[in-house]
């Protein structure tokens, strides 16, 4: 998301550049922003901006790029207002673009390689979707390298998948407005509209998809973890969304018809034809290790009937077992640890899974 | 009687094979068998003492009571355990690729198979409408947006790309510079073969 921002600053500083050199050179430097986006060209960019903002005292900020910073500032909630307010853009941008120069300043002083999802926050570029962002990741994360099922994030879901709806339909906008042709401007800004419009638009593009990658793949894996321990999961159903119970359902009725037909059916007697004694029924295995990052200075008590306990000395075993199976870790440590563990810790969100 | 070597082979046959061999009706029919004939020799012990008011069975038939229901026990595990195998061979087949089985596959499968892929392929499309998320796609994450892909498999014709809606021809050898979404489930069918990853050349 860092990378957006930088992005449309670039265009932003290519934009007051071109309108004061020659008309027709305009589609040159226009194509030139992707590639010099990375950080480490940040500093040119710094010179660029105090250049431009000595050059121009008011410019004309590219319409489309206004409304696509605008289309991110709003709730998408607001996105049928913003058909309307399009052709206002284009007669008079009202904008100070000072304002937004120096905002843009300001957040390159902040922003580090990739690590600029905080500060983002603060300025008028970053969206609300931001902290959500960060949220649907953790939760993807977690999801991802937890053994069993977690609970079900209802209201993160439902805001993405409106998120990505209000996206689809700027993005279908802006594919419009690239390739509508505008006769009220003059010929070169009206191509450079359409170059922008499409470039926002693959940007957006980029950005829906990926937000789509991570809802699709979580409810993947969800469901993968229901289908491979199907029968556990019935007493899990707490953590499931309602769709996800029903599918239960209907997965482990048709799983059990399959199996009743080829193999039980055919045996001698009822008391073999259960599925269900508490030996089959396979629960996710719970002593996996897991990488995991403390949120919070937590006690782990380490104590496991099965194996022995880590200690330091061989020869004291009895004794240390109490003492040394309760470990104390500080904020911020990274352990690989046993999920069963950390199990309750990981529920109460005071030590999350790393990838 | 083999007591529990029936079983035995059906699973070893399993590990042998690629993705499943061809489904071992005779094995299932034999294993079934084996576990009738235990649960005949359990029944005549039973009924043996019934007749003599016995309230537990004598100890001297305890032992080979147990070793039949224990190998009836063993019979239904390999069985179990040979079936849901290849079910979970089957969905993994599906979410990779939803699509109808292929006929080279279906000839490995007993009917009741077939049947239940048919089933989860209904209930997996169901769930995708309901929560409306195409499970299948964007299998991994996104790197570009627009991906090179040539041709590889004969036959295609033209398919429908991206939002202006033109389609493009899918000659065999070409070329093509298209939508990351539109041609994912080609790639993974193995119809089309991405370009621009650091293994191609």
């Amino acid at each position: 998301m860092a990378d957006l921002h930088n992005l449309l600053g670039e265009l932003e500083d290519q934009e007051e550049e071109s309108s004061f050199i020659d008309v027709n050179a305009t589609n040159e430097e226009v194509s030139q922003p992707p590639q010099s986006s990375s950080p480490a060209e940040a500093d040119n960019t710094d010179i660029e901006n105090d250049e431009v903002l000595e050059r121009t005292s008011r410019a004309e900020v590219p319409p489309a790029l206004a409304e696509a910073e605008r289309k991110q500032h709003h709730q998408p909630v607001v996105d049928g207002e913003q058909g309307e307010e399009d052709d206002d853009l284009l007669m008079e941008p009202t904008r100070n673009v000072d304002d937004f120069a120096s905002s843009l300043l300001k957040k390159k002083q902040h922003t580090s390689v990739g690590d600029g999802d905080e500060d983002i926050d603060e300025t008028m570029l970053g969206a609300l979707e931001d902290e959500d962002y960060a949220h649907l990741k953790t939760l993807w994360k977690q999801e991802v390298n937890c053994p069993e099922l977690l609970g079900h994030d209802t209201e993160t879901i439902d805001l993405f998948m409106e998120l990505l709806q209000g996206q689809e339909e700027s993005i279908d906008k802006l594919l419009d407005q690239s390739s509508a042709s505008n006769s009220r401007k003059r010929h070169s800004s009206r191509s450079v509209d359409r170059n922008l419009a499409s470039l926002v638009a693959s940007i957006y593009k980029m950005d829906a998809d990926r937000v789509r990658f991570m809802l699709t793949d979580l409810a993947r894996t969800r469901l993968s973890k229901i289908e491979q321990h199907a029968l556990f999961m019935r007493s899990m159903v707490d953590r499931m969304s309602e769709e996800e119970i029903s599918y239960l359902k209907q997965y482990g009725e048709l799983l059990e018809r399959h199996l009743r037909r080829t193999v039980l059916d055919h045996f001698p007697k009822e008391a073999w034809k259960k599925l269900d004694e508490p030996e089959m029924i396979d629960s996710p295995d719970l002593d996996e290790f897991v990488f995991c990052k403390v949120l919070e200075t937590v006690e782990i008590d380490n104590r496991d009937s099965q194996a022995a306990p880590h200690t330091q000395d061989d020869d004291d075993d009895d004794d240390d077992l109490g003492e040394d199976s309760i470990q104390e870790h500080a904020k911020g440590s990274c352990l690989i640890a046993r999920y069963s563990a950390i199990q309750d810790l990981v529920h109460q969100g005071k030590i999350e899974l790393l990838m | 009687m083999n007591y529990g070597q029936r079983g035995r082979e059906l699973l070893v046959e399993l590990k042998r094979s690629d993705w499943i061999p061809s489904y071992n009706d005779e094995g299932v029919r034999g294993t079934l068998e084996e576990i009738r004939l235990h649960f005949e020799e359990l029944d005549d012990q039973a009924t043996a003492f019934a007749g003599l008011n016995y309230s537990k069975p004598p100890m001297e038939s305890r032992p080979s009571m147990l070793l039949h229901s224990a190998a009836i026990g063993r019979n239904k595990q390999c069985l179990l355990a040979y079936h849901s195998y290849r079910v979970d061979k089957l969905r993994a087949l599906r979410r990779e690729t939803p699509a109808s089985l292929p006929p080279s596959l279906s000839t490995l499968l007993s009917e009741a198979e077939v049947d239940f892929y048919s089933e989860y392929d209904k209930l997996v499309s169901r769930y995708s409408a309901a929560i409306d998320l195409d499970l299948s796609a964007h299998q991994s994450p996104p790197e570009q947006d627009l991906i090179q892909v040539r041709v590889i498999a004969d036959g295609l014709g033209r398919i429908v790309v991206g939002g202006g809606g033109s389609s493009v021809s899918l000659d065999m050898g070409t070329i093509h510079f298209l939508p990351r979404n539109d041609v994912e489930h080609l790639i993974r069918q193995g119809a089309l073969e991405q370009l621009d990853t650091e293994e191609s050349f």
